[in-house]
């Protein structure tokens, strides 16, 4: 199994984003480097827009990820909901 | 009553596979000389779908408001003199190994994949790289923008080089 991955600019949104993929995707791993967070899991993870929305208190759009990506690693399918990223086992 | 929006789904269909026409008076073979190159067979272009699900309108949405964010920086660091001030020489030492080894390479691949998208027939691969090519110039742009401060008080074409 590899890892997949996302890492953000470290900044006040991304923060957000960071307490809502820890909290749908508890096994994570969450990496603060200077300036960067980036966040690694094992073959699966899921960025919820609904989760977002509760922890940034305001409507978010899934598309909006990309002001604060940096990079990412994994198939990505994303929707209205949700971006997910996984390899294929 | 709000209009109703579209979802990301049907709005990725319109502004890819909707884009896209019949050739009336041309030869579809002729149009895409390479997309049969030396034996290539791509059997259903329509099974290709940008995982992103990104659309010109929402590409340039976000940009933008990303770029605001780079050029509020840049700006300050003008105004602040930063050439001066927050950088010092390891800094421009980078940057004359960044402007050479990695701008150029980004203006490269915003031709090939201008190249590349022309030649696809699959419509969605096409859109994607056109977004992309733009992307690849837009790195191109906003790194020139970012160091031509060093023009000021700095050998200008060479960097003192």
């Amino acid at each position: 199994m590899s890892k997949v991955y996302i890492a953000l600019q470290d900044n006040d949104e991304s923060r957000y984003i960071v307490e809502a993929i820890e909290e749908d995707n508890p096994d994570v791993t969450v990496i603060h480097n200077p300036a960067m967070i980036r966040i690694e899991n094992e073959g699966y993870l899921v960025v919820k827009k609904s989760t977002v929305e509760e922890k940034m208190g305001r409507d978010w759009e899934v598309q909006e990820l990309h002001l604060n990506l940096i990079t990412l690693g994994g198939n990505v399918d994303e929707d209205d909901d949700q971006l997910s990223l996984s390899w294929n086992a | 009553m709000a209009a109703k929006k579209l979802n990301l789904k049907d709005k990725y269909g319109l502004l890819t596979r909707d884009l896209d026409w019949e050739f009336s008076y041309q030869n579809r073979k002729e149009a895409f000389p390479f997309e049969e190159f030396e034996g290539i067979k791509i059997t259903d272009w329509d099974k290709w779908e940008d995982p992103f699900r990104l659309t010109m309108d929402a590409y340039w949405k976000y940009q933008s408001e990303k770029e605001k964010k780079l050029y509020a920086i840049l700006d300050a660091f003008a105004q602040n003199n930063g050439q001066l001030n927050v950088t010092d020489a390891r800094y421009v030492n980078a940057i004359k190994i960044f402007l050479t080894a990695i701008s150029p390479q980004e203006y490269q691949a915003h031709q090939g994949f201008a190249h590349i998208g022309r030649q696809y027939g699959g419509v969605g691969a096409r859109v994607a790289c056109q977004m992309q090519s733009l992307d690849e110039l837009r790195h191109v742009q906003t790194q020139v923008h970012a160091m031509s401060q060093y023009k000021a008080g700095f050998e200008p074409t060479t960097f003192g080089l």
